[in-house]
């Protein structure tokens, strides 16, 4: 036997214990958790849940459940669009007058509430308030630049004065970019080190993201991989409704005409950053319908109902599939992240 | 930043003046030679780009100038393209739905893939807010995805709020640096927090040594009297007003800025004194020719 043989019979031998060992790892599976929150079709928690009768698939294959249990204590980043597109509108333009018809200069005028008014109650009853114990939260806010506060915190006091620097901000820098992207790059980062808990996000925002570094994907699939799921409460944008604090910014006696508000929806890309993540898309804002604090509380009852869904993954460390889980009760939808990686 | 911070930082890299491509002329840092970026057309209008160097005169308050760099290959170019994105502007740029037209997400991928492969650029827009795009890039997905997820229709128009945003997000990057304004082009008033207005726009083009290009859509007649203002302002920066009555005419109108970028002298000369002052600038060629090009420039300060 020559050596060239004896080489290649080795080889071949390797790669048949190789192949059995990932074969053999696959089968056993891993153990991989993902939190869940189980909704009816108006967004509100289910009440019951018949867990013995989920369905798990990765990558479209069923995969054994090997565990649900209650979702453990909540760490959550909730992160307040505060860009004047959440609370400003044009209302129309006002005209000089002076000179020539064709001379005359439109100055836009404008409504504006302010970020205090329409957020800082809401933040301190919706959220704080509805805390559990146990629950770490830490505030963020986005205007020009996403910036996140200091730290988690459990305690009324602290996040007390975390709310209010997030609505205390000065409105030069709010009529810039609103990068909504980053900043939830920004608050996966800070979830990451928050191990053993459910890792959520609180997005507030009109969705009219501007100035990213980094995209809407690329954004789902850090999210998504690190099992932090994106709760968004999206503003209805161009619509200042605080009965006060409004101002006219521009103000003129003479004529001008109104100018038609929003004449775009950013919701789907919200929509589709809270499904792929397992979190849920709450619309605020529109036809008089729920106001901030409401749908805060609407967001924390959810995330207090979670659950956390063990299945026995086929992958190898490494590898990413898609996931879904499927409940048996048609009424009730499952939010799930839509991929994994093991 | 204040004005005047902004202001002293742009100075400091106008003083500078570098060209980054190794196989073009390049200005080293210190030898105080201003760059002068000219476009010249003959008596029809087209580009006339195999001049030489001794086609050129280059004047500073009048008196001429020794031509000391010179050079017809293209020049690393940043481009800010600004998207005005106002309620009036949007009802000709975009749909319900907030998408750009197709016709004219076209137009900018054309623009984009007819850049040379050292250019960059950043997609930014105005409206309701004033968004200078974060990533200066050559990637196509990536414009493509601002493009995409970052155009919202709503709003005035801070034009030249908007203008002086995006010059100063290129003040640090060499080469050629062109604010190209997709726009009405009739402002409507100031958001806070940001500098700029018609009447320091020139300074601040002088200051960050920024070619402003401007494509106004919409009918010519309209508000005609309005955006003779944006003219004068692409004009004496150097750059070039276009106009485009529809978003059918915009593929074409881009193709001409591209093209226009694309065939632009270089010429550099030694300001005779160092005052950190405005100087004005003429730039003439043979006779028939028009030449564009700025019409001032800052002197490097005294040291």
């Amino acid at each position: 036997m020559t050596i060239r043989v004896l080489v290649s019979g080795i080889a071949c031998a390797v790669a048949v214990l190789m192949t059995s060992v990932v074969a053999a790892q696959r089968e056993a599976g891993a153990a991989v958790t993902s939190h869940v929150v189980f909704t009816t079709s108006t967004s509100a928690a289910a009440v019951t849940i018949d867990t013995a009768g989920l369905v798990a698939r990765s990558n479209g294959v069923i995969v054994p459940i090997v565990d649900v249990a209650a979702a453990p204590p909540l760490s959550l980043v909730v992160i307040v669009d505060v860009t004047s597109s959440v609370s400003e509108a044009m209302v129309g333009f006002v005209w000089d007058g002076r000179g020539k018809a064709n001379d005359a200069r439109p100055s836009g005028m404008r409504v504006a509430d302010s970020p205090s008014a329409l957020f800082l109650s809401p933040l301190l009853r919706g959220v704080v308030r509805a805390m559990a114990a146990g629950d770490r939260v830490r505030f963020g806010r986005v205007a020009d630049a996403p910036e996140l506060g200091r730290e988690f915190a459990t305690d009324a006091a602290t996040l007390g004065r975390a709310a209010r620097w997030v609505v205390d901000v000065p409105a030069d820098v709010r009529h810039g970019r609103t990068p909504i992207w980053d900043a939830v790059d920004m608050a996966v980062s800070a979830l990451e080190a928050e191990r053993g808990r459910r890792r959520a996000i609180l997005l507030v925002t009109d969705g009219l993201s501007t100035g990213n570094r980094v995209g809407l994907d690329a954004v789902i699939e850090r999210a998504a991989h690190a099992d932090v799921a994106v709760f968004v409460v999206g503003e209805a944008w161009g619509n200042p409704r605080s009965a006060r604090g409004w101002s006219l910014v521009d103000r003129t006696d003479a004529p001008w005409f109104r100018m038609t508000g929003a004449s775009t929806s950013p919701f789907g890309h919200l929509q589709r950053l809270a499904r792929a993540t397992g979190g849920v898309f709450l619309a605020d804002g529109h036809d008089g319908g729920p106001v901030p604090e409401r749908r805060f509380r609407d967001v924390m009852n959810l995330l207090h109902r979670s659950y956390s869904v063990t299945v026995a993954s086929p992958l190898l460390p490494g590898e990413s599939a898609t996931l879904s889980i499927l409940s048996p009760d048609p009424a009730v939808e499952v939010h799930v992240r839509d991929r994994y990686r093991r | 930043m204040t004005v005047q911070a902004t202001m002293l930082t742009v100075f400091g890299a106008a003083a500078i003046v570098a060209a980054a491509a190794p196989q073009t002329p390049t200005f080293s840092a210190g030898t105080q030679t201003v760059a002068v970026y000219a476009t010249v057309q003959d008596g029809s209008g087209r580009l006339v780009p195999d001049l030489d160097r001794d086609a050129f005169r280059v004047f500073v308050d009048g008196a001429a100038v020794d031509i000391v760099q010179f050079s017809r290959d293209p020049q690393p170019l940043s481009v800010a393209l600004m998207i005005d994105t106002s309620e009036v502007r949007g009802h000709g740029l975009g749909t319900r739905t907030g998408d750009l037209h197709r016709t004219t997400r076209n137009a900018i991928d054309a623009f984009i893939g007819a850049l040379a492969p050292a250019d960059r650029v950043r997609v930014g827009t105005f409206g309701l807010e004033i968004a200078v795009g974060a990533n200066l890039t050559r990637d196509p997905a990536e414009i493509e995805r601002v493009l995409r997820e970052e155009v919202w229709l709503g709003g005035g128009t801070p034009l030249w709020q908007a203008l002086v945003a995006a010059m100063e997000s290129l003040a640090a990057e060499p080469g050629r640096r062109v604010v190209l304004a997709l726009t009405n082009g009739i402002d409507t008033g100031r958001l806070p927090g940001f500098p700029g207005r018609r009447s320091n726009i020139d300074e601040y083009a002088v200051r960050t040594d920024s070619m402003v290009y401007a494509i106004r859509i919409g009918p010519a007649d309209t508000w005609a009297t309005m955006t003779g203002d944006l003219k004068d302002v692409s004009l004496a920066s150097g750059g070039g007003y276009f106009e485009a009555p529809s978003d059918a005419d915009l593929g074409q109108t881009f193709a001409r800025v591209a093209d226009e970028l694309r065939h632009q002298y270089l010429l550099g000369f030694v300001p005779a004194v160092s005052d950190g002052q405005v100087h004005r600038l003429d730039v003439v060629a043979g006779p028939g020719l028009t030449v564009r090009a700025r019409r001032s420039f800052l002197a490097p300060g005294a040291r």
